[in-house]
């Protein structure tokens, strides 16, 4: 094979552009947000133009906005830590003991995932509505507790199976109680890959819209439905400012996002042998 | 503490709380679909039984949302996995070094771990007729300007694409990394045959990692099925109900504007059901198609 053939220099120029069909839209918003407001809507787009920062600046005076930042640092972290307390010890149940139900309850968690949004939101409207709790960030975080305890006790379990089960039964026979063996043996070992799924359901939860629009509108307003609703479906649209509050809103799952990507596999069920 | 008390403290609140978020939301969803309740008058529940769901099959625009959300469904599931099969071995053949791989890996992850309500911006802002940036590409070639997402013909089709654009790479990814696990001798034994690599892919590469695949697909699936967020962005299930899926129409019926609590109630029901057995289908058909 010689080493540049001019295949080999089509193929690249390809790669090249699937590479920019997938990144260009994230780049676009994102000059976008740097544009003033003139230069936003020029036509035809300007790619070269000199950055202004008045859209960040104008954003970040928006109260709604600024709600939402607050309250999604709040919300978010506080429901899967809370979650992850509950979901982390069992998923270490699940890889390491036997039981009859486990095969019928690890199904259960899995079809958690699979309920509508919808069917579930309706109901958890009324509660909190009668609760008086509608548009407080308890509610929400509760609300996101089914998702992020389902979501981390599925993942989990795969981390727990692959630590080497001889250091846990080590540790037993020096002397280690159950919970010892979980708190200093399994818990540690897991660790890199039990972080690499929270950074998964962080920005599940962290993107997710439709619970937060349907059960906060002003006070606990998230994030995602705080950028979503400033612009109204029908008006004209500020784009300068919008952009600046989606990149906002992208930063968090795109760092994340680096450094779960070694998970990948296993968040979507592509090992061999599980 | 023991073995046997460790278990019963780790398993049994998780389960509780776990049962509650299940069946709470259930129950009540259940109940209130076989009443009529109506949130703008002020007359209380009445028991209805099935009316609420026999109704629906009289009602246009459900039906309206039901194809609606059947198109994104197969449009997106399809899409996506074609992009998949396609993109994923071209740039598996092309890059062979490790670090080049795992930055279109990264580039490719991207899309999808926005959050949907961001892509939908930025599309409707790319999608403008006026100042769109497509449309401007389309003007270079003497076409359009469209409409994208006011024409009731392309507003689905663009929103599929964008759907596409976010899972399409994100399977592209995950396929990549199913094409790096397959063992290096079966890839020279083949070669050794002389197998060209058309042949390779369609004899050995594909039929390896399809099966693997599979859970991709479900994946996927249910994805498709909650694509609120993304259409409530872009068009609100506009123009008309060009694009309004079931939870989409389920919204408006009860959230929204109509207040009709029992009938969405009973719509998203009738949608748990659709996907549970959906599912359960299509999973048990893949397996008799592996299994052969």
């Amino acid at each position: 094979m010689s080493r540049i053939s001019p295949l080999r220099i089509l193929s690249y120029v390809i790669l090249i552009a699937i590479v920019l069909v997938a990144l260009a839209p994230i780049v676009w918003i994102i000059l976008n947000a740097f544009k003033t407001r003139v230069d936003v809507i020029s036509y035809p787009p300007k790619l070269f133009f000199t950055p202004t920062l008045a859209n960040f600046e104008r954003v970040l005076q928006i109260g709604t906005i600024t709600r939402g930042v607050v309250n999604s640092l709040i919300v978010v972290p506080l429901s899967l830590l809370i979650g992850a307390l509950f979901a982390v010890p069992t998923a270490y149940v699940f890889a390491r003991y036997t039981f009859r139900a486990k095969n019928d309850l690890r199904f259960f968690v899995l079809s958690l995932r699979f309920m509508p949004p919808v069917a579930a939101v309706i109901p958890f409207f009324l509660v909190w509505l009668q609760l008086g709790l509608l548009d407080t960030r308890p509610a929400l975080i509760i609300t996101y507790l089914g998702i992020t305890i389902s979501t981390m006790l599925w993942l989990s379990i795969a981390s727990f199976q692959r630590v080497p089960i001889e250091f846990e039964e080590a540790a037993q026979l020096e002397g280690l109680s159950s919970l010892g063996v979980f708190l200093r043996i399994a818990l540690p070992l897991a660790l890199p890959s039990l972080i690499g799924m929270a950074m998964f359901v962080f920005i599940l939860v962290w993107n997710e819209f439709f619970l937060a629009f349907v059960l906060t509108s002003r006070q606990a307003i998230t994030m995602p439905v705080a950028s979503a609703t400033f612009a109204v479906v029908g008006m004209e649209v500020p784009w300068g400012q919008l952009s600046a509050s989606i990149a906002l809103l992208m930063v968090p799952p795109m760092i994340l996002s680096y450094f779960f990507m070694r998970y990948l596999p296993s968040i979507f069920g592509l090992n061999a042998g599980e | 503490m023991s073995r046997r008390s460790f278990f019963y403290v780790f398993l049994i609140p998780t389960f509780v709380v776990l049962f509650a978020f299940a069946l709470y939301p259930l129950s009540t969803a259940i109940y209130y679909s076989l009443h009529d309740w109506d949130l703008r008058r002020a007359d209380p529940m009445t028991f209805i039984g099935l009316g609420n769901y026999l109704g629906m099959f009289q009602d246009a625009r459900f039906l309206n949302s039901l194809r609606v959300s059947g198109l994104f469904l197969v449009g997106t599931v399809v899409g996506s996995m074609l992009v998949a099969f396609v993109v994923a071995p071209f740039v598996h053949e092309t890059v062979r070094s490790a670090t080049v791989r795992s930055l279109c890996l990264f580039a490719f992850i991207l899309p999808a771990v926005l959050p949907r309500v961001g892509a939908a911006y930025m599309w409707r802002l790319m999608y403008d007729p006026s100042i769109g940036v497509i449309n401007y590409l389309f003007s270079l070639v003497n076409l359009g300007p469209f409409i994208f997402l006011q024409n009731p013909r392309l507003a689905l089709p663009s929103i599929v694409v964008i759907d596409v654009w976010q899972w399409g790479f994100l399977l592209t990814a995950l396929v990549m990394i199913l094409l790096r696990e397959v063992p290096t001798e079966v890839i020279e034994a083949a070669r050794l045959d002389g197998a060209s690599t058309l042949e390779l892919y369609l004899r050995i590469m594909y039929p390896l990692i399809l099966p693997l695949s599979v859970p991709l697909v479900f994946v996927k699936m249910m994805e498709s099925l909650r694509s609120f967020d993304f259409i409530f962005v872009l068009t609100a299930g506009g123009p008309g109900t060009a694009t309004e899926t079931l939870d989409m129409y389920a919204y408006w019926q009860g959230l929204g504007t109509a207040g009709r609590v029992s009938y969405a109630a009973a719509m998203s029901i009738f949608m748990l059901i659709l996907s549970i057995v959906f599912v359960t289908i299509a999973w048990k058909a893949l397996r008799r198609w592996h299994e052969s």
